[in-house]
């Protein structure tokens, strides 16, 4: 999906790094606070670490890493979602379903100004590094660095609040919210391939509630001995 | 990143072309296909099908 979508793989590099990391970071939290909870699903204990009173068992280390590919395995589809639609676009036809428009035109204003935000905060890193904040590697210690990190979050903040206050004032003087309905600029009709994806759509639920009905009923836990 | 504003990245694909509340909808499927199980052979699949695909 992703090849057809043409969406370079540099792109999604630092994305699919970050959602990596932070499934590593749930899997290590779950084997700590529940090292045993994969073994109470299958109901086998294959023990591989025993350290004072804490047991973790193949099934749990098992179940983490299915729980993190799972998580994995909904990051294509969200990344197509993001890098091909348009904020204009979406926000047009969420209207169409008959969401307010007030509604759609704030989802597509969080999309629009996600990079304008990450603009703002190299700005606050290059400012502060400028007044000799160390934020790269071998200026400071890992500590350091992180520290130094919080403290952008306060002017992003602020920055981010003065944003939104030129935005809705900028609405507010064109009239935003005055009449029930609005027209769009960028309203398009359904074609067949529109359709084909709601009937696939659909289709995959279906046969999603089939299968689990059917032959992938409970947790998958290979055998491991 | 596009500098018009958004993560949107703009070609001509199948994709790019389908409406925006239809993507939704795949993407709420999809999560809802993926939610039922706890298989790691359905995600191993699915994974493959959206990466390589």
């Amino acid at each position: 999906m992703l090849k057809i979508a043409k969406i370079p793989f540099s792109t999604i590099k630092p994305l699919l790094i970050f959602i990596i990391i932070f499934t590593l970071f749930n899997s290590a939290l779950l084997l700590i606070v529940t090292p045993e909870y994969g073994s109470q699903i299958t109901g086998k204990y294959t023990v591989i670490l025993k350290l004072y009173g804490f047991k973790l068992t193949a099934e749990t280390l098992f179940y983490a890493f299915t729980l993190s590919l799972k998580y994995i395995s909904l990051l294509p589809v969200t990344l197509l979602f993001i890098f091909t639609t348009n904020p204009s676009e979406f926000a047009s036809s969420l209207n169409r379903l008959g969401v307010s428009y007030k509604i759609a035109y704030s989802i597509s204003i969080a999309l629009r100004y996600i990079p304008d935000v990450k603009d703002e905060m190299t700005n606050i890193i290059n400012a502060q590094e400028a007044r000799g904040v160390a934020f790269k590697k071998g200026d400071a210690g890992l500590l350091k660095r992180l520290k130094n990190y919080l403290s952008i979050l306060l002017p992003l903040l602020i920055s981010s609040l003065q944003r939104i206050e030129v935005i809705s004032n900028a609405m507010d003087l064109r009239g935003f919210g005055k009449h029930k309905t609005r027209t769009w600029y960028t309203r398009k009709p359904l074609k067949s391939a529109d359709y084909i994806f709601i009937i696939v759509s659909i289709s995959l639920v279906l046969i999603g509630i089939y299968l689990k009905n059917t032959y992938f009923t409970k947790f998958f836990c290979l055998s491991l001995k | 990143m596009s500098r018009t504003g958004s993560l949107y990245i703009d070609k001509d694909t199948v994709f790019h072309n389908i409406d925006g509340s239809i993507k939704l909808l795949l993407w709420i499927c999809w999560t809802a296909f993926i939610f039922m199980f706890m298989d790691i052979r359905i995600f191993i699949f699915m994974t493959l099908i959206a990466f390589l695909c």
